[in-house]
């Protein structure tokens, strides 16, 4: 079989700023062909390791003496000395700095740090002279985000009243960081995919914080310090009295939301309502000490447009349980979670296009194979994926609203090739399609059935430079994920075809 | 980036204004009618009401006392262009809605993401 002239995915992938790297193979080597992405916010995906995590790209280190080897490259203010591999406060020294200049105005930066004793006080981070970002008074590894916008300066100052901060931190680095504008590879299930999402807005304003819930009945036992999906020990045990206990936001959510929470045993197996009243009867999940995200679509016929968390007043086995994510979308299905922590957030949509790639394209005859995954029909017909130059001239691979695949070349003056497959995808299945075309030879295959062919000599190959995930226009477009798009410049067999889909 | 807060009297004038402004076209295709972003935008949330005073809730989810309203309703509008939109732009510091990756109250022209308000 003819090598692709352009693939992307297919388990290889790479990502940077404003691009993915789709590639064409010679021979042993790769040679990238950069796929524009856009994205005006950040996201979040399931990484290689299993973890949710916000995308991000991190620069070279910009910190100098991070590992306090040496008493050198930072200024010290009172009380604060470097000794024994650390930077070391000790007190009777409140508001004085630990700092280095290491940072760019305007650009955002990940700072990382130990603190590997503590006494008393506290230690505020920030950028020196500006709003302070995180304040910490335990020991443990931290990581927060800063900007700055008037001075260059990392500052670590001593906090916490009364003398301020008695304790050290060791291991800081400073590493430029960038979270938009990068495409989304998630590892859920067993397989790689590029996410294709909406714009979607978590309306539960405290994502992961139950502290601020309601509770009725007998109030919970919250326990906070449990290992997260996200890597962190920011989730939550809750502790209920079964047939009284309910941890709640009050109207945050819909009837016709759709509703979302990660969630696990403490051990074994049991079942606990979540994300909506007790009463519902789609709100009864069966959790096990592996964490799972579970989702409640459809509507709820009580309890309003209260978010719960948990709801112990109904029949269930569990009396806790670990918790974390609540998500409200209004929407049939949930998307990728959402972090909120004193606001309803929203994520922008992806968007993904290539132009000017005629020579990837085969112009006189090719073929394409592309493998996706959708977890809801959309009310229009949606472009999973546009080969084109014009409105006139194109080749279009269609996702109906009535869940039929539809191959469509259009070519000035020419009649338009259409070939249709019903009933074509799976929701929340992968889907395998492939197409070959040359002038009166049009084939069409889905998950290794041949959907009909068209042999009209008179039809012949539209000129096609761009690439879209949605209409040449950019409306109606696909959402979903994307496993593998492979072009190939040469008509590829019907038997090769039939092969690539089953 | 851009971000702006946006307050109007009811939807039907928000709609209105963000359409004239060019931030979206309501595009009818294949009998299917669906806004699309314009001239830049990259989103707009329609927040609706924000409320003053919550209201108060008992744990079945039934209202026992209503919420109070800050007049009008509201948009957030996320844009590459700059958009002089009068009396309609508010200057919050506490929001109600952000941005993923934008520090919570991020509003103005050439918003960083994560951009730092000083206090």
């Amino acid at each position: 079989m003819a090598n692709p002239s352009l693939q992307i995915g297919n388990d290889k992938w790479a990502i940077k700023e404003s691009s993915l790297l789709g590639y064409t193979e010679l021979g042993n080597n790769i040679a990238p062909v950069e796929i524009d992405m856009t994205r005006a916010s950040a996201g979040t995906r399931v990484n290689s390791s299993g973890l949710v995590e916000t995308v991000e790209l991190l620069g070279s280190e910009d910190v100098v003496n991070g590992d306090f080897a040496t008493d050198s490259d930072w200024g010290l203010g009172t009380g604060w000395t470097i000794s024994g591999g650390s930077a070391n406060s000790s007190g009777s020294n409140e508001d004085a700095y630990l700092s280095q200049s290491n940072m760019v105005i305007g650009k955002t930066y990940k700072v990382t740090f130990d603190v590997n004793s503590y006494t008393s006080g506290a230690l505020s981070v920030r950028v020196y002279g500006e709003s302070q970002q995180l304040l910490v008074n335990s020991t443990g590894s931290y990581s927060v985000l800063l900007t700055p916008s008037v001075t260059t300066l990392l500052g670590f100052r001593s906090a916490g009243g009364s003398g301020g901060y008695v304790g050290s931190i060791d291991n800081v680095s400073v590493k430029e960081s960038t979270r938009n504008d990068l495409a989304r590879v998630d590892y859920t299930g067993s397989t790689s995919s590029l996410l294709a999402e909406p714009q979607r807005t978590n309306t539960v304003v405290y994502s992961s914080d139950f502290s601020q819930y309601l509770y009725g009945g007998t109030a919970p036992t919250l326990t906070t310090g449990q290992l997260a999906p996200d890597g962190t020990y920011n989730a939550t045990k809750i502790s209920g009295v079964i047939g009284s206990t309910s941890l709640y936001r009050n109207a945050e959510s819909s009837t016709t939301a759709s509703r979302s929470i990660y969630a696990r045993t403490v051990s074994g197996t049991g079942t606990a309502r979540l994300t909506s009243y007790n009463s519902n009867t789609n709100n009864l999940f069966t959790l096990t000490e592996e964490w799972q995200r579970f989702e409640l679509t459809g509507s709820n016929s009580d309890g309003g447009t209260n978010f719960y968390a948990a709801d112990f007043r109904g029949s269930q086995t569990l009396s806790e349980f670990i918790i974390w994510g609540c998500q409200s979308e209004e929407a049939t299905y949930a998307t990728s979670i959402i972090p909120t922590n004193g606001s309803t957030v929203t994520r922008v949509k992806d968007q993904y296009s290539k132009t000017g790639i005629s020579d990837k394209i085969g112009q006189t005859e090719g073929s394409i194979y592309f493998e996706f995954k959708q977890n809801q029909l959309q009310s229009y017909t949606q472009r999973i994926l546009t080969l084109y130059s014009d409105s006139a001239n194109l080749i279009e691979i269609q996702l109906t609203s009535s869940n039929e695949l539809v191959f469509v070349s259009v070519k000035t003056g020419e009649s338009a090739v259409v070939i249709t497959k019903s009933s074509a995808t799976t929701l929340g299945s992968i889907t395998k399609v492939s197409v070959g075309y040359k002038a009166g030879d049009f084939v069409f295959y889905v998950n290794g059935v041949q959907a009909g062919t068209d042999t009209d000599s008179s039809k012949t190959i539209p000129q096609m430079d761009n690439l879209l995930f949605s209409r040449y226009n950019s409306t109606a477009p696909f959402i979903g994920s994307i496993n593998s798009l492979k072009l190939y410049k040469t008509r590829l067999t019907n038997t090769q075809l039939e092969e690539l889909t089953t | 980036m851009n971000i702006y807060k946006l307050q109007y009297t009811d939807k039907a004038q928000g709609d209105a204004d963000l359409l004239a402004k060019g931030t979206y076209e309501v595009v009818t295709e294949e009998g299917v009618t669906q806004d699309v972003y314009r001239n830049g935008t990259q989103a707009i949330v329609y927040i609706g009401q924000i409320v003053e005073i919550p209201a108060t809730y008992d744990p079945d989810g039934k209202e026992i006392t209503p919420p109070v309203y800050y007049d009008g309703v509201f948009y957030d509008l996320m844009t590459t262009e700059e958009i002089d939109f009068g009396i309609h732009e508010l200057f919050p510091v506490d929001c109600v809605h952000s941005f993923l990756g934008y520090e919570k109250n991020a509003e103005g022209t050439d918003v960083d993401p994560d951009e730092l308000i000083i206090e």
